[in-house]
């Protein structure tokens, strides 16, 4: 038991490098969000402590741009991946199931490739399309550009984990009458909730991070917080501390969202999960 | 075991269901996810298609068409080639640290030990900064005078390392801060892959007296192939569309250090304002990914 | 209900408190440029951050109600600023009827007529005033004869100095390039400080790099229009540059205007080439260690006596249906009368001869008075519609240079090809 042991000790360790490595960045953006422009640039860097002040959140919160990107990015984020994964998890069923046999859907596996695609090459005729349908700086287009865009993922993503349920699951289940869609909710998506988690994680924070299409296509009404944050590039200096305050607020929706879905990730499925 | 096992894979595969019958509702499925992609990405892709044969840019309003010269001319420029070289290095070497080192950090986190979710947690935060404080952040960390990390090795009696003005040390520098934010995606869905492997295989592999490594050899990586061959070519495409932190830390400096084709499709599309040729080498990039495409879906069995 | 209830992520509870917020986000979020009616009397002024925007957006609510046109504002990032207003130029909807631009631009604008001339309203106007701008400002947002933007600001590059490293090595404001670099070895010796700073990244330093080659004598083409950037004077001037590297801090090779800016208000850097505009944040005691001890003097001379000259335009874009509200906007804002009022809001210098002049202003900033001489050897960047690739063209090449992964020469050379590709193209 002691070998055992050990390996469940030196993985701890491993495990608490990685964390420290991973959190110090974001610790220096915290630390940044409390200190003035003097402080920040200080050639001796300061750990701990220093002058602290809360003058960077009192400004940014007290900008009413920023309270409007927060309610767009939540708004949007939340929509978007809500579409992306649903509309995402039916094709993945249709085509995890599909693909196996002779009649091929060779498009829809193309759909990866489309991701490929540098997000300008998108934005430009993407604009053009919107401005001419009048939908110019309007959240609902801009949630239904994020489903679109992170579609190819969500899907292929529960193809991956979709195609680890064996099929004679489905299969009992057909010879005892129940039909295409009840199999699909009530046997296969709870049977993958850690993939589905997984995925939706996946997505929100690649909506919630999405920079260059609110930039092309919004303006003030739509703003989402990552073009908030941008601001604070200005052409004359970079407020740094605000801008480390807007990112540390920005973190927080996001990470409540992650926290709250990876509860789904412990529990894996009535077989069983995978255990050393 | 080898029997057990066989048989469970070829349960895995087709069987007798009803054919004729998820053929004809699984097209259904498929409506809402290509009204979707029809309208928001092949539409315009289709306009950038044909945009890119002809001189549009968003220096003046009429264009006209070209034929392949703005392809001619992409092949041509010596950017393009430095591009692709520096794209397949960050690229190359940023899957080969993210990869091994998620699956690695999935495993140890699926040992479910005390504090886990602590630790999973506080690894994926990196995956939810928003890019552009990324981007500056990094750089301000970075600055070789004055920036914490260099401070950080002075106070251990170590040399400053000029993170962002070097040429090489500023590709290491893309390279880390890319594995800093993304091997905690792999992490994540690899573990959730390995969390979704179903007891009994391994069970019966113990059962008939296997080791680890011959457990995960021979029942853990076969199952987990889906999922990871997903992620891989999932790290591939976002590795190579890699844009908006570059932009803000190094600018694709020193020179064209660190400018790889994403960075280069910009260049093309906003600061030569020649959109025209942006969408061609759009196309370019998204073709070239089709040989590896293609051995996806021959190791996934489409 | 049940079947979603096993996804697990939904629980009836939460889908109904989910079904909720999204009704109540729904109706508090604006559906966009749908809903925000226009009315006949208000106008749209597309703005890009800057202390100029934010002093801007505080004179509005006076312009407001004097004239009671509704004044709605648009923020977008530099790096993509330009390129949204072209391709609202393009789509021809009217979306903003006031732009705020940076002076490169105006060459891209102008050639496709994207924005409206604005002499007639400038002859016509009571209170703007013209002739208050020295010739070379008057010129500032002229293409091909016609004034397509006013004067938003006035940053010509200066030079910034430490007053108490100067007088504790008894150094004197340099009047030529080759005793600036002498003060700054001077400096850089006694390890007092730097010697001096500037931006070397890839992305800007063509602005500094033109000014050097423009003050040895050089130029990007001769008169023939013959690409001249290989030549001895390009060369002197490259070189010059990289000597500067030697008395320079170790981060300068990476740094833009900012980080140069942050660098000698934080650290101890005895002077500096930077723009006029940055006067805020260098003369600033909260954002400067050493606000006290900086002054500014106009820029060393070479073979020639030229100062590049940047700063704001502000235009009408074409597609425009207010004109004539957008130009009794920044006919409000810009007059010679209200140009004080916009300045003491946090604007950058306009340089109109009234206000480099004005005792008063003067007195509470005295760098302003750099500006008079500094406009009169003005001279814009040059305004050609491939300035973006030429920009980025020089940058790259002369940053090899500056690293040395390529000699001056060869540099040079490679950079003449380049731009005679680029100059070529319409």
């Amino acid at each position: 038991m002691n070998k055992s042991k050990l390996a469940r000790f030196s993985a701890f360790i491993v495990l608490l490098f990685f964390f420290i490595g991973s959190l110090f960045p974001i610790y220096w953006t915290l630390l940044t969000s409390l200190r003035d422009r003097l402080d920040i640039f200080a050639k001796v860097p300061k750990f701990f402590g220093g002058n602290l002040t809360l003058e960077n959140y009192r400004s940014v919160i007290s900008d009413e741009t920023f309270i409007s990107s927060l309610k767009n990015s939540v708004f949007i984020t939340v929509l978007a991946t809500f579409v992306s994964v649903l509309v995402g998890s039916l094709a993945a069923y249709a085509l995890a199931r599909n693909g196996r046999f002779k009649s091929r859907r060779p498009f829809e596996s193309w759909m990866i490739l489309l991701r490929a695609l540098p997000g300008i090459v998108l934005a430009v005729p993407l604009y053009q399309m919107v401005v001419k349908l009048g939908l110019y700086d309007n959240s609902w287009a801009l949630v239904i550009c994020y489903a679109a865009i992170n579609l190819p993922y969500s899907v292929w993503l529960m193809v991956g984990f979709i195609q680890g349920i064996p099929i004679e699951i489905e299969e009992s289940a057909q010879i005892d009458g129940a039909s295409q869609f009840r199999i699909l909710t009530r046997i296969i998506l709870p049977l993958v909730r850690s993939g589905l988690g997984a995925t939706t994680i996946f997505v929100a924070m690649l909506s919630w991070n999405e920079y260059l299409l609110p930039l092309i296509l919004a303006d003030e009404g739509s703003k989402t917080l990552p073009v908030y944050v941008g601001g604070f590039v200005t052409s004359r200096t970079i407020d740094y501390g605000a801008m480390a305050a807007a990112a540390c607020l920005c973190i927080i929706p996001i990470a409540l969202v992650t926290l709250l879905v990876q509860k789904q990730l412990i529990r894996g499925l009535s077989l069983g999960a995978v255990k050393e | 075991m080898r029997s057990q096992q066989k048989q469970f894979f070829e349960r895995l595969d087709g069987g007798s269901l009803k054919k004729w019958q998820i053929r004809k509702t699984g097209w259904v499925y498929l409506i809402p996810a290509w009204l979707l992609l029809l309208a928001i990405v092949l539409v315009p892709m289709f306009f950038s298609f044909t945009s890119s044969f002809s001189d549009a840019s968003l220096m003046n309003s009429d264009s006209q068409f070209i034929g392949f010269d703005n392809y001619n001319q992409i092949f041509k420029d010596s950017l393009f080639w430095e591009a692709i070289r520096t794209t397949v290095i960050i690229s190359g070497v940023s899957l080969f640290i993210q990869i091994p080192l998620g699956f690695f950090l999935a495993v140890l986190l699926n040992m479910e030990l005390r504090g886990t979710a602590l630790l999973r947690s506080g690894i994926l935060m990196p995956l939810l900064l928003t890019p552009v404080a990324v981007g500056l952040m990094w750089r301000l960390m970075m600055n070789i005078d004055n920036g914490v990390i260099n401070g950080t090795l002075h106070m251990f009696g170590l040399p400053a390392i000029d993170w962002l003005g070097d040429r090489n040390s500023a590709i290491l520098s893309v390279i880390l801060v890319d594995s800093w934010q993304n091997t905690a995606f792999v992490m994540l869905l690899l573990l959730a892959g390995l969390q979704n492997i179903p007891a009994s295989p391994i069970e019966a592999a113990k059962v008939d007296g296997a080791t680890t490594f011959q457990v995960y050899r021979h029942v853990i990586l076969p199952l987990l192939a889906p999922v990871a061959l997903v992620v891989v070519m999932i790290r591939i495409i976002e590795s190579i569309k890699l844009f908006d932190f570059i932009y803000i830390l190094t600018s694709g400096g020193p020179g064209t250090a660190t400018q790889n084709i994403s960075l280069l499709d910009f260049r093309y599309g906003f600061t030569f304002l020649q959109t025209a040729q942006a969408a061609a080498l759009g196309i370019i990039i998204t073709l070239s990914l089709t040989p590896m495409y293609l051995l996806w879906r021959r190791a996934n069995r489409i | 209900m049940k079947a979603i209830s096993e996804r697990g992520l939904w629980s009836s509870k939460k889908l109904i408190a989910a079904v909720s917020f999204l009704t109540i986000a729904a109706l508090t979020v604006p559906g966009g440029a749908a809903t925000a009616a226009q009315k006949p009397s208000s106008i749209t002024v597309f703005l890009i951050p800057s202390p100029t925007a934010d002093a801007i957006k505080a004179r509005i609510p006076e312009f407001e109600k004097e004239s009671g046109i509704k004044v709605k504002t648009v923020d977008t990032p530099y790096d993509s600023a330009h390129q949204k207003m072209l391709l609202s130029f393009q789509s021809k909807k009217g979306s903003y009827d006031v732009v705020q631009f940076d002076n490169p631009y105006l060459a891209p604008f102008a050639s496709q007529n994207a924005l409206a001339p604005l002499d007639s309203f400038i002859k016509a106007s009571k209170t703007y005033d013209i002739k208050d701008f020295v010739k070379p400002l008057q010129e500032y947002g002229k293409y091909s004869g016609k004034t397509y933007g006013l004067n938003l600001s006035t940053e010509p590059l200066i030079l910034w100095y430490r007053t108490d490293i100067y007088s504790k090595l008894g150094l004197s404001v340099p009047k030529t390039w080759a005793q600036y670099l002498e003060n700054a070895q001077k400096i850089q010796q006694s390890g007092e400080a730097d010697g001096q700073v500037i931006a070397n990244n890839s992305s800007v330093n063509s602005w500094w790099w033109l000014q050097f080659v423009w003050s040895f004598g050089g130029d990007l083409t001769n008169a023939a229009g013959k690409v001249i950037v290989n030549n001895s004077a390009a060369v002197q001037a490259t070189d010059y540059m990289k000597s500067l590297l030697a008395v320079s801090p170790k981060s300068a090779i990476t740094a833009n205007g900012d980080d140069a800016t942050t660098l000698f208000t934080t650290q101890n850097i005895g002077q500096m080439i930077n723009y006029s505009g940055y006067a805020p944040v260098i003369l600033d005691s909260k954002t400067s260690k050493f606000a006290a001890n900086i002054a500014a003097a106009p820029i060393p001379v070479g073979k020639a006596d030229i100062t590049e000259l940047t700063g704001w335009n502000i235009g009408i874009p074409a597609d425009s249906k207010k004109k004539e509200a957008a130009w009794q906007f920044l006919d409000w804002l810009l007059s010679k009368e209200n140009t004080p009022k916009l300045m003491e809001a946090g604007a950058a210098a306009i340089g109109r001869t009234s206000i480099v002049k004005n005792p008063a202003i003067l007195k509470a900033s005295p760098y302003i008075a750099v500006l008079g001489p500094a406009s009169v050897s003005g001279r814009r960047l040059p305004a050609l519609t491939t300035w973006g690739q030429i920009s980025f063209e020089i940058g790259t090449n002369v940053q090899d240079i500056l690293t040395n992964k390529t000699t001056t020469k060869a540099g040079l050379d490679k950079l003449a090809a380049q731009l005679a590709n680029t100059m070529k193209k319409k």
